[in-house]
């Protein structure tokens, strides 16, 4: 008799084992980048409240300018990021067997 | 390099963030440099920042790709699997908690915890501003910030800083100021009360500029648009209600003046209201006006040897432009506590 057989994995059970390095490396910058956005939604909301408290509106509005250029860069680095990434994924289906030689490196 | 590539932004996680982060940095720099220290232009500025970015960004992906330590993949790939690979143990409850407060601040209304520190603030403020400056520079900037992110300050609030403003007799001259910014925030919350435009009401859309010192209907508006800046400035005229005999409808006329329709082929009539919407100056110096809604209007009165007549005239979302004088005082006293506005203040018998 064979030894008791193994379950054969199941279809989703597949497609995880095959995709589960990207998602983790997906989820982990895209935490990354939800601490930055919530960093920078904090100092937003001590923007607004400073003006509530009568903070000089010339000098709130350097600031906030300062705030602008912040998130446009986070923004548009994770954008960056994403479309670097798909780009690769889209890549590593075709062209499968080069992205193997640097695994198994 | 492909392959590099892919391990850049799969594998090699360390290189990555370091990129990122210095990626970020020098864009963060190049906006708050052109932007703040230089003041160019923000739209111009942004462009230029996305673009450097990219820049940057393929610099230092096709940097690596050529020229990067390759990582030790097979030992790295050991850590993706499930008995391996861990985000570090603090960033996912750090993001947790991000995306639970983001989820948080788009839904619970900011605008009213504004409201409650700006209550808190004004009615700290008010025993000292009819004769501390700073107090009523300060109180100028809450209202006026209330005014932009249009946050609902307390009527309770509202009146307690009226009575205390215009009550002193030798007021400090930056509580004019303050009084301005008052009757500007008031007039905001004149949205709720003033009437609509009936739906058969006709609507004349005009620019600012020569036509309108003459136009061709029934409002007399004189020297009302002097501002070079206003030209071709829509005015949106609305008449609106039933049709009124001349004193009881709406008009907007220099006093003195010839009456409302006078010279119109459907005889001594106007109809009850007119709606006035633009975002260039108007004059009150010296006109009589009557069943008028004003919105989104700079309204100016220059002169106090001439004062307007109003009665039951709405100010909505404008914001006033008022030479101090014995005159403004009465007017901005009856900006701030009536509407529908009406003056000189009827005295009661």
């Amino acid at each position: 008799m064979a030894a008791s057989a193994q379950p054969r994995p199941g279809f989703w059970s597949k497609i995880w084992h095959e995709k589960e390095p990207i998602v983790r490396t997906l989820i982990g910058d895209f935490a990354i980048f939800i601490i930055f956005l919530f960093l920078l939604t904090l100092v937003f909301l001590a923007l607004r409240a400073l003006g509530a408290l009568g903070y000089a509106p010339a000098r709130i509005t350097i600031l906030d300018r300062l705030h602008f250029y912040a998130y446009l860069a986070v923004y548009f680095m994770f954008l960056c990021d994403l479309i670097g990434k798909v780009a690769m994924y889209i890549y590593s289906n075709i062209f499968g067997k080069k992205i193997e030689a640097v695994r198994d490196r | 390099m492909i392959a590099r590539l892919y391990e850049f932004f799969y594998l090699d996680r360390k290189a990555r963030l370091v990129a990122y982060g210095w990626t970020v940095l020098l864009a963060f720099l190049y906006g708050a440099i052109n932007g703040v220290l230089l003041n160019r232009p923000e739209e111009r500025v942004s462009y230029e920042a996305v673009v450097f970015l990219l820049v940057v960004h393929l610099g230092v992906t096709i940097g690596y790709s050529l020229w990067g330590k390759p990582v030790r993949t097979k030992k790295l790939l050991k850590r993706y699997t499930a008995a391996g690979y861990r985000i570090p143990k603090l960033v996912p409850y750090l993001a947790g908690v991000s995306l639970l407060a983001l989820m948080a601040s788009v839904f619970i209304p900011s605008r009213n915890v504004y409201a409650a520190i700006m209550d808190y603030q004004i009615s700290k403020l008010l025993p000292t501003v009819p004769n501390q400056p700073s107090s009523a520079i300060k109180l100028t900037n809450i209202f006026d910030t209330a005014k932009r992110e249009n946050i609902p300050i307390s009527l309770q609030v509202i009146q307690n800083a009226g009575t205390k403003v215009f009550a002193s007799p030798k007021p400090a001259p930056q509580t004019w100021e303050a009084k301005i910014a008052l009757i500007n925030y008031r007039s905001l919350l004149n949205s709720q009360k003033a009437p609509s435009p009936s739906i058969d009401a006709s609507t004349i859309n005009w620019k600012a500029g020569p036509l309108l010192s003459n136009p061709p209907l029934v409002l007399a508006w004189g020297d009302a648009v002097d501002y070079p800046a206003d030209a071709g400035m829509p005015f949106f005229i609305t008449f609106s209600g039933p049709v009124l005999p001349v004193p009881e409808a709406a008009h907007y006329v220099p006093i003195g003046g010839m009456p409302i329709n006078a010279e119109n082929l459907m005889g001594p009539v106007g109809h009850q209201y007119i709606f006035i919407q633009t975002k260039a100056h108007i004059l009150m110096d010296n006109y009589d006006m009557q069943n008028v809604v004003i919105k989104d209007a700079f309204v100016v009165y220059r002169d106090n040897n001439f004062p307007p007549r109003l009665a039951n005239v709405y100010f909505v979302n404008c914001t006033f432009e008022m030479t101090q004088g014995p005159q403004a005082e009465e007017l901005a006293k009856a900006l701030l506590n009536q509407s529908p506005t009406n003056f000189p203040i009827p005295h009661e018998p």
